[in-house]
């Protein structure tokens, strides 16, 4: 199949990975909007843009850490809504801000923890363990912890409202933060042994512990940093609305990050893609939101488009990357 | 062919209510619901009582809402737990936490479980239309709380709402009409596009906005009753349209992400933020200047009118089904000159009335 697959692709298509493709289409529909939409170049509506899914931007940062080493993390929008929900209620009470951030930070690094040693020493898939421990923090923390749905931010925690609504020389701060956490993530990944290991682990997990690289606690550390990462979004996202939905846990939030990672070229088989492939995809669902607004679309209109854009994803990606017998086997 | 079958016992079984529901005028005749009985004027008093109580006591009452957690929910929760419980009736929740599906799981099971009286909260005027028909076929009372149905039960509790849609939208036009120096362009934030709630703001906002063709909606677009969405739609929006003069979400919880991005991009002065519901943060949001104005409708009295007309039903002597009783709960305008009355507002915690 893949022979028939390399003969139908085109040349040209060929010299370009999926994260090249992918910035073009952005630039392309950019060129379209910009010349189509009134004020869509205007730099406010920019930053806006940027802004409005900087936060999405983080949380796929977050993700990609995990799916290059080959893994997954559906619990991610449950535990960061549940670290970021604790830290505000706490916040609500006497406790200092640092105090009620080291909390929630503390939960995410557990929840970590807990992923991280049930996928590399139980041995469970990730896509399961992950799954099942989403529910079960959530549904803890709703029954045990959490006063309600919906956390509000009290309007005295100032440090927090600035994450999400501050600027720093007329720029919002969210993008610079979604900015600092690719720019430490990409240099993670491709400057320190820490995240060539990553690769390695995802490429093939069985070689890397072969030539030396103690995959199981290294699974666990992946697990750790993605949650902490995860966590900063989830403070953006509190900060620029003035509280925490855990609504959110239970919606799509999940579906949309994982469409970031994936649109942008990071394979779902692991060792590929790289911080840049989510910055494309953000860069894409951020332009794609903006002009759908601008161009007053109804929901369901919207959801046609989004749609469409992950259909031709999941065609380009399996035309670039066609499954073979090396990529469909589990450990090879 | 099973399908066939269950129609006719359905039209049978309207049928028979319809006429029970007619014989029941006068005074003393046996009815189809609760346990049939009705009171004739020159009862005792030990009897009236023994009426109520064997009407109401044991008996179970369960509410559905969207999903608890928000104080509009559980301000409701708590004033049904406290009538019901009061009365010696049975009292439970079930909580699908704001997914259709599972709220659809959630009344069906209850039907099989057959409660005296079932309280919905409708996601959508869809969802639950052939359930709630359902259980008032199983002798179920149905009341539906503020976001109604295409389907009507025994009775509804909430906000008019379209008199509320026509209300604001005679505000809007107010403050950036004709007669105002301003762009008259005005943005919509809906909850769920088909929400009863949504459906009907809309219906009378548009009455009073055809009447006045020049105010421009330049954006109506739904944000799911969700803050955060409500924000991003309305940061590219007050972009697109930096002269906007008003900004009208359907729910305080969700627009105040709105009036966050219109702070946010330096218009909050300019812009005046619109809004429905009066939970704590309307009230917060008014005194910082963040809302225009907001109405309220009474939630904090929404659930004891649930339970006094479900009291009612239970000792009519009606079959379910049999009565279309609507209960629009008083509405009231926050803005900056009343929002620190007492009472203004509510938290979901403790009491907005002084009921004990």
């Amino acid at each position: 199949m893949s022979v028939v697959l390399t003969k139908l692709r085109p040349g040209g298509l060929n010299r370009l990975s999926q994260e090249q493709i992918v910035l073009l289409v952005v630039v392309a529909l950019f060129v379209v909007f910009g010349v189509l939409l009134d004020g869509f170049l205007a730099t406010d509506n920019l930053l806006n843009l940027v802004r409005s899914v900087s936060s999405l931007g983080i949380l796929g940062v977050a993700m990609a850490v995990v799916v290059i080493a080959r893994g997954m993390d559906l619990s991610l929008i449950a535990s960061m809504g549940v670290a970021t929900a604790v830290a505000i209620q706490l916040m609500q009470t006497d406790v200092s801000t640092p105090v009620a951030l080291l909390v929630g930070l503390g939960v995410v690094l557990v929840m970590g923890l807990l992923n991280g040693f049930l996928i590399a020493f139980v041995e469970i898939p990730a896509l399961f363990a992950t799954l099942a421990s989403g529910l079960l923090i959530y549904g803890l923390a709703r029954t045990t912890f959490l006063d309600g749905l919906i956390a509000e931010l009290p309007g005295d925690r100032g440090f927090v409202r600035w994450l999400g609504q501050g600027t720093l020389a007329g720029v919002p701060v969210p993008i610079l933060l979604f900015l600092a956490v690719a720019v430490l993530a990409q240099l993670m990944l491709t400057r320190t042994r820490a995240g060539r290991f990553i690769y390695a682990h995802g490429d093939n997990a069985g070689a890397a512990a072969l030539t030396g690289i103690p995959v199981r606690p290294f699974t666990t550390i992946e697990y750790m940093v993605s949650a902490t990462i995860g966590f900063v979004g989830g403070l953006v996202v509190a900060g620029s609305v003035g509280g925490f939905n855990t609504q959110v846990i239970d919606g799509s939030l999940i579906y949309d990050v994982l469409l970031v990672v994936v649109v942008g070229g990071i394979s779902l088989v692991g060792g590929r893609g790289s911080v840049l492939s989510v910055v494309v995809g953000t860069a894409l669902i951020g332009v794609m939101l903006n002009g759908m607004t601008i161009l007053n679309m109804n929901t369901h209109e919207q959801d046609i488009v989004k749609g469409l854009i992950l259909l031709a994803a999941l065609v380009l990606d399996n035309r670039l990357h066609p499954r073979d017998e090396e990529t469909v086997r589990q450990g090879d | 062919m099973r399908k066939a079958r269950l129609r006719v016992v359905v039209l049978a079984a309207a049928v028979a209510l319809a006429v029970t529901s007619c014989s029941t005028g006068s005074s003393a005749s046996s009815g189809g619901g609760g346990d049939g009985k009705t009171l004739p004027g020159n009862a005792s008093s030990k009897d009236l009582r023994e009426h109520a109580v064997s009407s109401l006591e044991g008996k179970k009452a369960a509410f559905v809402p969207v999903g608890m957690g928000t104080p509009l929910t559980e301000e409701w929760n708590r004033q049904l737990k406290r009538g019901f419980e009061a009365v010696g009736m049975e009292y439970v929740t079930r909580d699908p936490n704001w997914d259709t599906g599972r709220q659809a799981e959630a009344v069906q099971s209850l039907i099989n479980e057959k409660p005296a009286v079932l309280v919905v909260h409708n996601f959508d005027v869809q969802v639950l239309a052939k359930l709630i028909q359902q259980a008032e076929s199983k002798g179920i009372y149905v009341i539906q709380i503020n976001m109604v149905s295409n389907y009507k039960s025994d009775a509804f509790v909430g906000a008019d709402t379209i008199d509320l849609g026509r209300r604001i939208a005679t505000d809007i036009v107010t403050a950036c009409g004709k007669d105002t120096q301003t762009s008259h362009e005005v943005q919509i934030v809906q909850g769920d596009a088909t929400s009863g709630f949504t459906l009907d703001v809309m219906a009378g906002g548009k009455e009073v906005f055809d009447k006045h063709p020049e105010i421009k909606i330049v954006s109506t677009q739904a944000a799911n009753w969700d803050r955060t969405k409500a924000h991003d739609i309305t940061a590219t929006v007050i972009q697109q349209h930096p002269n906007l003069c008003a900004s009208w979400g359907f729910w305080d919880q969700m627009q105040y992400g709105a009036a966050t991005a219109i702070k946010e991009a330096g218009k909050i002065n300019q812009v005046k933020v619109f809004t429905s519901d009066h939970s704590a943060i309307t009230c917060e949001a008014v005194r910082d200047g963040l809302f225009f104005e907001s109405y309220g409708y009474s939630v904090s009295t929404q659930g004891t009118d649930i339970v006094a007309i479900a009291k009612q039903l239970l000792q009519s002597g009606k079959a379910p089904g049999s009565s279309r009783i609507s209960d629009f709960t008083p509405l009231v305008k926050v803005d900056h000159t009343n929002w620190n009355q007492p009472n203004m507002c509510y938290d979901g915690k403790n009491d907005g009335l002084t009921v004990s």
